[in-house]
């Protein structure tokens, strides 16, 4: 851990429990700081973003990570700009890969670097960010029209015969 | 689009044909015994509530007793859909198409809030699930639950054998 | 495990679309498999046909009125994620849970531990074509379910953990029936190996198959059985012991293989561990409130103090973590749920490749996939 070297110093006060150590890193040092992890024998546990738009203009990104052996989760807070992308991780840990679309789909949050940055849970082509503070209703073009279409009446289910 | 299958198509010219003489209803309850008493179901599960429809066809309640027990993996091979669980708008589609390439005659039982309404997915500004499968596909029978006790099922597939047995189909008025 | 040189030629190879509705995706998986010939040579899970949205749910209902979510997230061991939930919560607000309420919520969750993974060996074991375990593993589950809706009052998706304790005590009789059942379960342990672990059709299928490597587990996060079954003795109930399950003598089984028997294995012997623990959960049941007196359970309306905290429990498919952000509201500023088994398919497009288009069915079903849970 020591090998992180200096973070990036707190940009706010809001406490984290849960985890043996919880650190800021900036986001150019975060590929080299997950690295560092990777190598100590830690696994992906979680990434979590959450939306500081309102108050700070960013994004708060959580990953924790944690060991088998003696568990001791380390978690990496990210103090993300809304409009800059976050280097991926993904060549780091695999996991980061879906974590990372999720986020990006969700939250419209770019990462760079990522091999396929694509909708994960979303359909294919949706167009807002649910998870964003913003967002308050889907749009009304959002339904699949032909969908809400009644059924073909009788032919589908052929008369009977009374 | 369903399929009006060969022997329906020959009813329908033999009914014409003999109109003035004689009515072919005896024939018509006698198949809608059979096809209430063989109800072939759809392999599929969408959440929750799956679970308690393979309890359904599991040992302590065995759906054979209904002759509903042949679980059909494939929708050409199924006449019965039932809905088990959350629909969402990613699955929709999905669900129709299915819908679309069983043959007919066909019914469908939607199982548990979320195929009703929505269930407890349902708020103001939801984004992520259907609002019932009645918004893209007919549903003969209804059954409440969050999820509905395999005996709940029980109840909705002899509610629909019921119906099949009256001769009612969706479509025409009784 | 089988490795050709990779081809350029695009027709040596087609696309295999398995799901969303297909018999062995367990729930609404898609899966997109590239073959050649037999052969899968890339395999892309996609998922999100069951997303419902649940995180954004928890940003819009008070921690109260999310109680009932929890146990849809994973309705097969939905006990565990309900207490996680609850457990969650106390600990950030510094809510009291007497003792009773303590072990009592070990022998549910353990209780339900095993309904899960009998349904996951019957299930399993239709995947590969077996239809005859299905039946007696249900027949085991439903005991377990009646035990536990006699004292939760549903089958199923159980909400019955309160903030400070439970919804209603266990009565009286409740360990005398809780014995019955361990006993029906045990005395049906030696026709599972017999009928299961010692088929040939089945070991053949098993052994040697879909190995996962530790080091795989480690890059997509792999945990719960499917990371034991590849030899690494990882269990959230010893590495961070929460509520009562350090009072509890317990092994975590593992095997080293990482196949697809060596996780049948595993979760085979978890059924056992979880016996063990119920029994001295049920010796050791302590009298007393089995909600602290004067709790706001939950007809108040509850406020976390500003912060973030992450807290995991062990369920039924590994590491389950809930990351909780307050800002001092009645609802959540953020929940995230840590789901296990959306790692534990991520790790696919991995370990599938090599396998045979056979082989992925025996695959995906050993991770034991719950598919609501990884949409979420």
């Amino acid at each position: 851990m020591d090998a992180l070297g200096a973070s990036v110093s707190a940009p706010t006060e809001h406490p984290f429990s849960g985890a043996a150590e919880a650190r800021w890193v900036a986001p150019g040092r975060l590929v080299e700081a997950s690295r560092v992890l990777r190598e100590a024998g830690y696994f992906f546990e979680s990434m979590t973003c959450v939306d500081r738009i309102a108050a700070h203009g960013v994004f708060e990104l959580i990953y924790t990570f944690n060991r088998w052996e003696a568990a001791s989760r380390v978690a990496f807070r990210v103090w993300a700009p809304a409009t800059e992308p976050v280097p991926s991780i993904s060549g780091v840990f695999g996991a980061a890969n879906w974590n990372e679309r999720e986020a990006w789909e969700f939250y419209g949050l770019a990462f760079s670097g990522h091999p396929n940055l694509t909708w994960l849970l979303l359909p294919e082509g949706t167009e807002f960010h649910p998870l964003l503070k913003s967002f308050t209703a889907p749009p009304a073009s959002s339904y699949d029209d032909s969908l809400t279409a009644p059924p073909p009446p009788d032919d589908a289910h052929p008369p009977a015969h009374h | 689009m369903g399929v009006v299958t060969p022997a329906d198509r020959e009813l329908d010219a033999l009914a014409a044909e003999a109109a003035p003489f004689a009515r072919l209803a005896m024939v018509e309850d006698v198949l809608n015994l059979a096809r209430a008493n063989s109800l072939w179901p759809l392999t599929f599960g969408l959440a929750c509530c799956a679970i308690e429809m393979m309890a359904a066809g599991a040992s302590r309640y065995d759906l054979d007793r209904f002759g509903a027990g042949v679980f059909r993996p494939s929708p050409r091979q199924a006449d019965l859909m039932i809905l088990a669980g959350t629909i969402s708008r990613k699955m929709a589609p999905v669900i129709r198409t299915l819908w679309d390439q069983m043959p007919a005659p066909k019914w469908a039982i939607s199982m548990g809030g979320c195929t009703i309404s929505g269930g407890p997915f349902k708020y103001p500004g939801e984004y992520a699930i259907s609002e019932g499968a009645e918004k893209f596909m007919p549903i003969d029978v209804h059954v409440p639950g969050c999820p509905p006790r395999p005996e709940a099922l029980i109840a909705g597939l002899l509610k629909l054998e019921e119906k099949i047995k009256r001769g009612r189909r969706f479509g025409r008025a009784g | 495990m089988r490795t050709h040189p990779p081809t350029t030629d695009p027709l040596d190879t087609y696309t295999l679309n398995m799901g969303p509705q297909h018999p062995s995706t367990h729930g609404v998986l898609r899966l997109l498999l590239t073959l050649r010939g037999e052969e899968i040579v890339t395999a892309e899970p996609v998922i999100g046909y069951s997303h419902r949205a649940h995180e954004k749910m928890a940003e819009n209902r008070t921690y109260a009125q999310f109680l009932p979510n929890t146990s849809r997230q994973d309705y097969l061991s939905g006990m565990i994620y309900n207490f996680a939930w609850v457990e969650a919560v106390e600990k950030m607000a510094g809510i009291p849970v007497p003792e009773r309420a303590l072990v009592a919520r070990v022998i549910l969750a353990e209780f339900n531990r095993i309904a899960s993974h009998l349904l996951w060996i019957g299930a399993f074991l239709l995947d590969l074509g077996a239809p005859t375990p299905f039946l007696y593993c249900w027949d085991d589950r439903e005991a377990i379910l009646f035990l536990l809706e006699s004292v939760t009052g549903s089958r199923l998706t159980y909400a019955s953990g309160r903030f400070g304790g439970l919804a209603r005590d266990l009565d009286a009789d409740f360990p005398r029936r809780a014995r019955e059942v361990i006993a029906k379960l045990r005395a049906r342990w030696p026709e599972y190996d017999r009928l299961i672990e010692d088929n040939v059709i089945f070991r053949n299928r098993a052994i040697g198959v879909g190995v996962l490597t530790r080091d795989q587990c480690r890059s997509y996060g792999v945990t719960g059985p499917t990371l034991r079954g590849s030899g690494v003795p990882y269990d959230v109930r010893k590495a961070e012991p929460y509520g009562a399950y350090p009072r509890f003598e317990f092994d975590i089984p593992t095997r080293p293989e990482g196949d697809v028997f060596a996780r049948y294995w595993v979760r085979v012997q978890e059924m056992r561990q979880s016996v063990r623990i119920i029994e001295q959960a049920l010796d050791q049941l302590p009298g007393g409130p089995f909600l602290e007196p004067g709790s706001i359970g939950v007809k108040k309306r509850l406020k976390l103090p500003v912060g973030t905290q992450y807290y995991a429990v062990e369920s039924a498919r590994g590491h389950y973590g809930i990351l909780l952000v307050s800002e001092g509201g009645a609802e959540p500023y953020r929940a995230k749920f840590r789901t296990p088994s959306y790692p534990n398919l991520a790790v696919l497009t991995e370990a599938m490749p090599g396998t045979l288009v056979a082989d992925a069915v025996a695959i995906l079903g050993s991770t034991d996939l719950v598919m609501p849970e990884v949409d979420r």
